[in-house]
């Protein structure tokens, strides 16, 4: 198969990349490659909200505030030009998926409805209810359709083979058939995601959220970048570690602990519970390990999430769908009573390392969305910001890959690799396993919500990675797939997947340990303060061919403002 | 932790040998699982060829439904214990559509269906800008006409439990016919109305038979057999003349002079040909041979008639 | 004695006025009053709505009204009555704003809706209203040596809000037959299949295709009989190979009356009942 421009991914970073590819030059073959239905991607349990100063809510708002607010979320560590490039654009590219049809919730005066967020100084994210990401998702959908966007759908992505030079190909599974397949493609965008799934169990992410483009570009010696920031939300259901939006807090949702005081007011007294997500879970979690929790009769610790005083009437019209989860998933109508939450593995700050203009430094890779770092986020992400990231730099990402597949011809070979691939997977399918994927699942969740979580310290995080070292020899011992079959053999694609969550919590880990400050999400008991003189830097990391890691400084982009300390 | 023990009755395929078989699974697990969880349970410490699609495992994505104790739903929103009956739970597959594997079934024929629809908006200039710089204008009243439709996560549980596909497999399905409505309601849509009716009218409005099940389905709580009876609306006032608009205005010409339905003139008055006179030929002579006296032939209006006439225009006017 | 209101549905009138004889004398079996709501009005149908939706809402609210001010509670025979009925009444009684507006325009006919009334189709009124111990004590004979297939139709089990049993795995016909002495048939083919009465006049196709597929299902598994609760789904599926029968008849017969009084005859597929 040759195809000019392969997205892999079909969430927001992907269809919109498709749509600008599109709509950027119609006679080259350009084509969608997803391994679960684009609609089922997981930008579509976004709940909240989009970030763009549109001023519609609080006229006082511009680009330059959200530009600043994501700079100090970011606790410095964002690039400054990339977040003003991201921040100027949101205005325009929210009103023009608005004019794509996406459903926004309106103002009486028939505008684009806004809503206060954590970390922003004014009421900046635009929203949907509390179904934001399902509704872009679809909107962007609907217009592939139109656009007559090509789709590989339920294709499994393996691996990127290039020459040392530039891309060849990528290699696939057709799920449906089993058939590996060598795609050979000029130019190919990863828009493939986050990868919270290596804290399987207490992630707010879907199954599939398992960093197979970041996996892929490390195998491929390229580098990812800040892989140890990884946020963790304040808000995941008590059970299942389902989100529960920020906006419930925006609404004016009170977090209160077992002795019924909104805590917040000790941690953040200006902003309460619209503190930036780093501050609020760290504050959850202090509650918690001193005793002003809940433990429920399983064991499970939480605190509350009071919507009561909101009324029916707003919680029906504003947060109908957090109501339907938390009535689902934990039997609880937050109309009558609070909501049992506790912090949950959410999002990645880190991963492929780009520049603005999501070229890699192998020509012919792109990447966009969760999977890419540029970095706008630094070392925590705003709520809002995520949504606006995925379209911005997926429209960026589509217009660099047309214009880099317009001036270039497919490269030779590759086969060989699609050979490798065939071979590994049958040596894969005739081990016999010794251990079972489901524990092995879980026994990496346990190590690293226990040793990488909210709070981190040396002696944990040492402790946790001689474990993951021994998960990850014991993996590639014992693992096999029992399941035999060549049509939709979940098992097998749920094993690579295993391996690609390895893959990242090994790189995670390793790049915890070398940053010895606190910084946004990262945050270590023994080293508490933000270290500017020694850590105000990027980590970029590649693996070497021996397995070993190969660990670059990279120069954070300042120049707009100075780092100071942050205060809410 | 309380466990509990079960059956849970899986209908399987196996695309290999063409068959599908069920098969029992004994299990003994904690009581709060969903569907999902439990079928997670048996993949990971039972039989991990079960194959099933999942993914946010939290009503969102739409990838788990299949039919549950004969409802399609999703399982990731259904509470296992909820569906034991007599000790078990049975699981299979949806129905309208071909099995690829186990649960997994054969979602592109649905999908090609709503590609058909034309499931997108063409923007309206008139209310559309041109530019970036500002956005349309829609009042949240406006957007209210079709704010539930938007919910529809693409599940296919409606469309797995449709009557209509049943008698007719060309039939488009509810979620597809939702997703008409849904741009006929949109204020932005620039696409000509009568263009979507017809894409609704091709698609199979008119075969609906109001079974309710696609609503019975949806997680979300969409009534496509709503929003279908209000694409007829739509296509009747927008000047479509056939059987079925024609049968509506008698409809209700009938009930608001009599109370009921006539019955007897209907079919010649919605068919409006010769096949409806004989109808109404043949209704006559029954009635005659059964003794049925002339004056019952209609639904006479009740008494004070004219009270229930103002009724009905108030209540179209300020209800 | 108790009363119970009827319902006077379409399903009384012109050709099918013998369903009225029908369900009085199921009502008079059941040791049942009734009040006629004889100015109650066509409950819609599913197709007033496409002359505007609220009037669905007025109509019922008003109908339901009916039977408040007469002190019963309501039944119908009729699944799509029952349904969409039971329906308005579920809207009125979750939603106040729609419930004051509704009663002030009802106030100009002396009516009010106040949410007191239950709505009872064939089914839940044996086992909610009647008692299904009472109703095996009025059943004075046995129709043995016939094999019938339940057939529900798809108004009394959805939208589950309505159902009148559960609609993953309804017993309750099965429980009203069995006392008759017949043998049940369950687990056919196309068992849940709609009838496509509601399709009769839009795509007659459509209800041709549909109408045949349980019947040929309860056939194949032996069955002599279809018997439903629902006049319409009666009337749709009348008239091909298998017979169809409604659940009254049944019940009428069982308590002593001759398939004649009770309009057997009228079906056009014949059916033999062995007494
Ligand atoms: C519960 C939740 C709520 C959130 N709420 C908000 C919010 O309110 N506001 C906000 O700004 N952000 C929010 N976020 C974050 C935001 O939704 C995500 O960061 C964003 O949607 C990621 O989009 P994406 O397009 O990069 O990736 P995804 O939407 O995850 O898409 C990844 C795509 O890659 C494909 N893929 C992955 N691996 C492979 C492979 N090996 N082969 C083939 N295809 C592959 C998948 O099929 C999928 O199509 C939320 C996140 C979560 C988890
Ligand atoms: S009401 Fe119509 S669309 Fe809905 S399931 Fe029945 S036949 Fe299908
Ligand atoms: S209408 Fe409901 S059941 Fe049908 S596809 Fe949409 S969400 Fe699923
Ligand atoms: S897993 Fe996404 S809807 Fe069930």
């Amino acid at each position: 198969m040759k195809i000019d421009v392969l997205i892999v991914g079909a969430g927001g970073a992907g269809l919109y990349a498709a749509l600008s590819a599109v709509k950027e030059n119609k006679d080259l073959n350009i084509a969608v490659l997803s391994k679960v239905y684009p609609t089922r991607s997981h930008t579509g349990a976004a709940q909240g909200g989009i970030n763009g100063a549109l001023a519609n809510v609080d006229p006082t708002d511009n680009e330059e505030l959200h530009t600043f607010d994501t700079i100090k979320g970011s606790d410095y560590l964002a690039d400054q030009e990339a977040v003003k490039y991201m921040c100027y654009e949101a205005p325009k590219i929210i009103r023009e998926m608005e004019h794509m049809g996406v459903p926004f919730s309106r103002l009486n005066n028939g505008k684009i409805a806004q809503r206060p967020f954590g970390g922003a100084s004014k009421d900046r994210t635009c929203y949907s209810a509390d179904k934001m990401g399902h509704v872009m998702l679809h909107t962007l959908f609907e217009q592939c359709i139109k656009e007559g966007v090509t789709f590989l759908n339920e294709w499994f992505m393996l691996n990127l083979v290039h020459n040392g030079k530039r891309l060849v190909g990528v290699t696939a599974i057709n799920i449906a058939t089993g058939e590996v397949e060598l795609i050979k493609t000029k130019a190919v965008i990863l828009a493939t995601g986050g990868h919270s799934r290596i804290y399987w169990g207490y992630t707010s992410n879907a199954l599939g959220c398992t960093g197979d483009g970041t996996a892929a570009i490390l195998r491929a010696g390229l580098p990812v970048k800040d892989m140890e920031f990884l946020q963790f939300h304040p808000t995941g259901l008590r059970k299942s570690a389902i989100l529960v939006t920020e906006a419930a807090r925006g609404e004016g949702g009170h977090l209160l602990n077992n002795k019924g005081e909104r805590f917040m007011a000790k941690y953040a007294p200006d902003k309460m519970e619209l503190g930036p997500r780093d501050l609020v879970s760290r504050s959850i979690m202090t509650e918690i390990r001193e005793n002003r929790g809940f433990r429920d009769e399983e064991g499970r610790e939480y605190v509350q999430l009071d919507l009561t005083h909101l009324g029916a009437e707003k919680i029906k019209k504003r947060l109908p769908q957090i109501r339907e989860l938390a009535i689902d998933f934990e039997g609880i109508d937050p109309i009558k009573e609070p909501i049992p939450i506790k912090p949950t593995a959410h999002y990645a700050m880190g991963g492929i390392d780009t520049n603005v203009k999501c070229e890699t430094p192998m020509e012919g890779i792109y990447a966009a969305g969760e999977s890419q770092c540029v970095s706008v986020h630094g070392a925590n992400r705003l709520g809002g910001n995520s949504l606006l990231d995925i379209v911005v730099f997926g429209n960026v990402a589509g217009k660099e890959a047309v214009r880099y597949a317009e001036g270039t011809d497919f490269a030779k070979g590759g086969e060989g690799k699609k050979e490798e691939e065939v071979k590994f997977i049958k040596e894969l399918m005739n081990k016999e396993s010794k251990e079972t994927l489901g524990d092995m699942r879980n026994e990496l969740g346990e190590i690293m919500f226990k040793h990488f979580g909210v709070f981190k310290n040396e002696d944990e995080m040492q402790e946790g990675y001689n474990k993951l070292k021994n998960l990850i020899e014991r993996a590639h011992k014992n693992l096999g797939v029992e399941d035999k079959s060549k049509v939709f053999n979940l098992d097998l694609q749920s094993t690579l997947e295993f391996f690609n969550l390895l893959e990242i919590a090994d790189v995670l880990a390793y790049a915890s340990l070398q940053r010895k400050e606190s910084r946004g999400t990262f945050f270590r008991d023994d080293y508490e303060k933000r270290d500017d003189e020694n850590f105000l830097y990027h980590s970029v990391i590649t693996r070497n061919s021996d397995g070993s890691f190969n660990y670059k400084k990279g120069e954070v982009q300042l120049g707009l403002y100075e780092p100071a300390e942050r205060k809410y | 932790m309380e466990k509990i023990k079960y059956t849970v009755k899986i209908k399987r395929y196996n695309p290999e040998e063409d068959r599908s078989y069920w098969q029992d699974f004994e299990v003994e697990v904690e009581d709060s699982l969903t569907v999902l969880e439990l079928l997670m349970h048996i993949k990971d410490k039972m039989d991990s060829t079960l194959t099933f699609r999942a993914f946010c495992r939290s009503a969102i994505c739409g990838s788990c439904a299949m039919v549950i104790n004969n409802r399609a739903g999703l399982a990731c929103k259904i509470q296992a214990k909820d569906k034991i009956k007599r000790g078990v739970i049975k699981i299979e597959p949806l129905k309208t559509l071909k099995p690829v594997r186990d649960l997994v079934v054969d979602q592109e024929p649905a999908f090609d269906k709503l590609k058909k629809i034309k499931p997108y908006l063409e923007a309206d200039p008139k209310i559309v800008p041109d530019n970036t710089k500002v956005e349309s204008l829609v009042l949240p009243e406006e957007f209210a006409r079709y704010d539930k439709q938007t919910d529809c996560i693409l599940c296919m549980a409606c469309y797995g439990q449709c009557n209509a596909i049943e008698g007719n497999p060309e039939y488009s399905g509810p979620f597809q016919l939702t997703k008409v409505f849904r741009f006929v309601m949109d204020t932005r849509d620039g696409m000509d109305i009568q263009e979507r009716i017809k894409l609704a009218e091709d698609n199979g409005i008119w075969d609906c038979v109001q079974c309710q099940m696609c609503f019975a389905a949806c997680p979300k709580g969409i009534a496509s057999c709503e929003d279908i009876l209000e694409l007829r609306r739509v296509a009747k006032d927008t000047g479509e003349d056939n059987v079925a608009t024609r049968r509506a205005k008698f409809w209700f010409e009938t009930v608001f002079a009599t109370g009921q339905i006539d019955k007897f003139n209907l079919p010649a008055v919605a068919l409006n040909d010769e096949k409806g006179e004989e109808i109404r030929n043949n209704l006559a002579k029954e009635f005659t041979q059964r003794g049925i006296s002339q004056e019952h032939f209609v639904p006479q209006p009740f008494e004070n008639i004219k009270d229930f006439q103002k009724f009905i225009k108030k209540v179209e006017k300020e209800l | 004695m108790k009363k119970i209101g009827i319902y006077p549905g379409c399903c009384f009138q012109g050709a099918d006025e013998h369903n009225y004889d029908i369900i009085v004398a199921f009502l008079d079996n059941m040791g049942l009053g009734n009040v006629l709501l004889d100015r109650a009005a066509c409950c819609g149908g599913g197709v007033i709505d496409e002359t505007n939706k609220k009037i669905v809402y007025g109509l019922n609210a008003r109908n339901i009204a009916l039977a408040e001010k007469e002190g019963v509670d309501l039944y119908t025979p009729c699944n799509t009555c029952y349904m969409i009925i039971a329906k308005t009444k579920l809207a009125l009684d979750s939603d106040p704003e729609l419930k004051d507006a509704v009663n002030k325009i009802l106030a100009d006919e002396g009516l009010e809706y106040k949410g007191e009334a239950k709505i009872y189709h064939t089914l839940n009124l044996i086992r909610d209203f009647v008692g299904l111990d009472e109703y095996k004590k009025r059943i004075k004979r046995q129709i043995s040596g016939v094999k019938i297939a339940p057939y529900y139709g798809c108004h009394v089990l959805a939208p589950n809000e309505v159902a009148v049993d559960d609609p993953e795995d309804p017993t309750i016909l099965r429980e009203i037959l069995e006392p008759l002495g017949v043998e049940i048939i369950e687990g056919y083919q196309n068992e849940t299949t709609c009838c496509g009465y509601h399709a009769g006049f839009t795509s007659p196709g459509q209800k041709e295709r549909l109408a045949i597929k349980p019947l040929e299902g309860a056939k194949e598994a032996g069955a002599d009989i279809v018997a439903t609760p629902c006049p319409l789904c009666h009337k749709a599926m009348d008239g091909y190979e298998e017979p169809i029968l409604q659940v009254t008849q049944l019940i009428n017969v069982a308590c002593g009356m001759t398939p004649e009084e009770t309009h057997i005859h009228i079906n056009k597929t014949e059916v033999k009942l062995s007494l």
